[in-house]
């Protein structure tokens, strides 16, 4: 396996898409951190700390990865590249490994650009300073890595098992667009108050003739409850990308963090067993 | 005889069809081996399956000894390269990227014989050109450079001149041979081009509807292929009368041609044929050739 993660290692630095893909995020991020200072120097009492910045860049790394990653592996597929390793007698539970600390690898590597963006850019003044305690901020970004490694883990099961590779990449992006709107929505429906606000208020007609009117606490719609708040708490806890969207809006660790990178690893044996077994089966052309 | 590939009873089927049906193949250490079959006889599924890019659905094959169910198979494969269907290059990268990333797969030391293997296939001015800037042909050659990075004992191409123009096709041929004796590399080449195909091969193995029809030497070839004489003459059935008193085989094509299967007395033929008012018009050696052959042989009906 050492002598693919050599030849795949250096293909992957020579690639136009992963250093595409590194400098976006890298890009990004400088501009996220620019745009901020300059509503600071508009509005001074704005206060901008680089935490949320910081783990943001989790959220959406994963539809990068999937373009990134979905172009990487699907050149084997589409170049026919993928025989030259069976040929000379190279196993497919060590092809699909390699390929998956590959995408490991690339996947953190982009991330990183994103960090280091971020951190610059504080470094450098652009922001006030962090919030987090360092502990936490490095806590954090652990999770995100984990996070961003389950992504990879289910893109490359995909990757791996599409042989077309502009259906594999169209795919895997479609699902990382679906993985990154559920976040946001189930999020939203989680965060959702249970009681609309009770409120008083005075109408005038135009008789001149006043009316106070008082409405009492209503509840919400939808607000959810029961089983239904359980599905979506556990959803938001175990799927990768609610993971990292917890840690950007939130206010630092939590306790059902501790578990995230149980849920990531477990993500990725089970993409990866289930990607292994079937493309063990594959018929290659 | 050492054999680097047998195949025993392999089938391979997808969904509701039967790509190859108990196919039994024997390859020739040493050999150039023709593989001939109609477009779906099952040529390719063949070289997928030993390659192993696809798994049997029956049967077996042995590599140089060695079975595919046996856990050993990758170290045979080592001794191995293929081009199947497409050349399997990184279009992106130089013919010498290229190749160097191969020797990265195998995990070779060094590169040293890079620029060799370059050489040898006639891409060594190729420079800084990416692949996909390559002719066809460029690209089969690459291919094969890709095939041989790890000095295979055992080489299958998979219709290597298919789509390459004459002189593309004569390269390829050229550089077949080369290894074949030069390297003394066993070559199994699928083609349709049966009269280049001629020009290579020292083996055949006729494929047809996934079973191997018929496996021969070149020389056993040659000798089934009946040589004969064609001969246009004034009055066929003059012709007819004087062979039949000659008790000596043929075949009438028309009104004027006879093929004769014999080598008669041509001097004793053309005076019997004078005493019936028969005139010899010409008189030329035929052979049925490798396409003729094995039309007969699978059935020229049904040849695409």
């Amino acid at each position: 396996m050492i002598k693919l993660l050599r030849g795949e290692f250096i293909r992957l630095f020579k690639s136009k898409i992963f250093w595409l893909g590194t400098i976006f995020m890298f890009c990004s991020a400088a501009f996220t951190i620019y745009s901020r200072w300059m509503t600071m120097q508009k509005f001074p009492d704005y206060y901008s700390s680089p935490d949320g910045i910081l783990l943001s860049g989790s959220e959406f790394i994963g539809i990068v990865i999937a373009v990134v990653m979905g172009i990487f592996i699907g050149t084997d597929y589409s170049h026919g590249t993928i025989r030259n390793k069976l040929v000379v007698g190279h196993s497919r539970v060590k092809m699909y490994f390699s390929n998956l600390i590959i995408c490991i690898v690339a996947s953190l590597l982009m991330y990183f650009a994103w960090l280091v963006a971020v951190a610059g850019g504080a470094v450098l003044g652009f922001t006030r300073n962090f919030e987090m305690s360092a502990g936490n901020i490095a806590a954090e970004i652990l999770i995100s890595v984990f996070a961003s490694s389950a992504m990879s883990a289910v893109f490359l099961l995909i990757s791996m098992l599409v042989t077309s590779r502009s259906t594999g990449v169209v795919t895997v992006m479609i699902l990382s667009l679906v993985m990154f709107i559920s976040a946001l929505m189930i999020s939203a429906r989680l965060n959702e108050s249970e009681y609309f606000d009770a409120y008083d208020y005075v109408i005038t007609d135009s008789a001149g003739n006043t009316f106070e009117i008082h409405e009492d606490m209503q509840k919400n719609p939808y607000y959810l409850e029961g089983t239904k708040r359980k599905i979506y708490e556990i959803l938001y806890d175990v799927l990768p990308n609610c993971q990292v969207r917890q840690l950007a809006i939130g206010d630092g660790l939590t306790d059902n963090m501790k578990f995230f990178p149980l849920y990531s690893v477990s993500i990725i044996i089970v993409a990866t067993a289930a990607g292994v077994l079937l493309f063990r089966r594959k018929d290659l052309k | 005889m050492d054999y680097v590939l047998t195949t025993n009873s392999l089938s391979k089927k997808y969904k509701h069809f039967q790509a190859l049906n108990s196919l039994t193949m024997h390859v020739p250490k040493g050999a150039i081996y023709g593989f001939v079959g109609k477009n779906g006889a099952g040529k390719t599924t063949l070289i997928r399956l030993i390659c192993g890019l696809q798994n049997p659905t029956n049967g077996d094959f042995e590599l140089y000894g060695i079975k595919n169910t046996d856990q050993t198979i990758s170290k045979s494969r080592r001794r191995m390269g293929a081009v199947v269907e497409t050349p399997s290059i990184y279009l992106d990268m130089t013919a010498e990227d290229n190749l160097r990333q191969q020797c990265r797969f195998l995990g070779v030391p060094s590169f040293d014989n890079v620029k060799a293997l370059l050489k040898l296939v006639g891409l060594e001015n190729t420079g800084k050109k990416k692949a996909k800037n390559f002719s066809l042909g460029m690209k089969q050659r690459l291919g094969i450079a890709v095939a041989l990075c790890g000095n295979p004992d055992f080489l299958m191409l998979d219709e290597p001149t298919n789509g390459l123009d004459p002189q593309g096709i004569i390269d390829i041929r050229e550089l077949i041979l080369k290894l074949n004796r030069e390297q003394q590399i066993t070559i199994l080449i699928s083609s349709h081009i049966l009269d280049e195909l001629s020009k290579l091969a020292t083996h055949y193995g006729f494929i047809d509807s996934g079973r191997i029809v018929c496996e021969m030497s070149a020389q056993e070839l040659e000798a089934a292929c009946r040589k004969c004489v064609r001969m246009t003459v004034t009055d066929i059935k003059a012709l007819a009368r004087v062979l039949d008193g000659m008790n000596i085989e043929f075949n009438i094509l028309d009104d004027a041609t006879a093929d004769v299967y014999a080598k008669p007395n041509f001097t004793k033929l053309a005076m019997a044929l004078s005493k019936e008012n028969c005139e010899v018009v010409s008189m030329q050696e035929h052979g049925e050739n490798l396409e003729s052959f094995f039309v007969n042989l699978v059935g020229g009906a049904n040849y695409d």
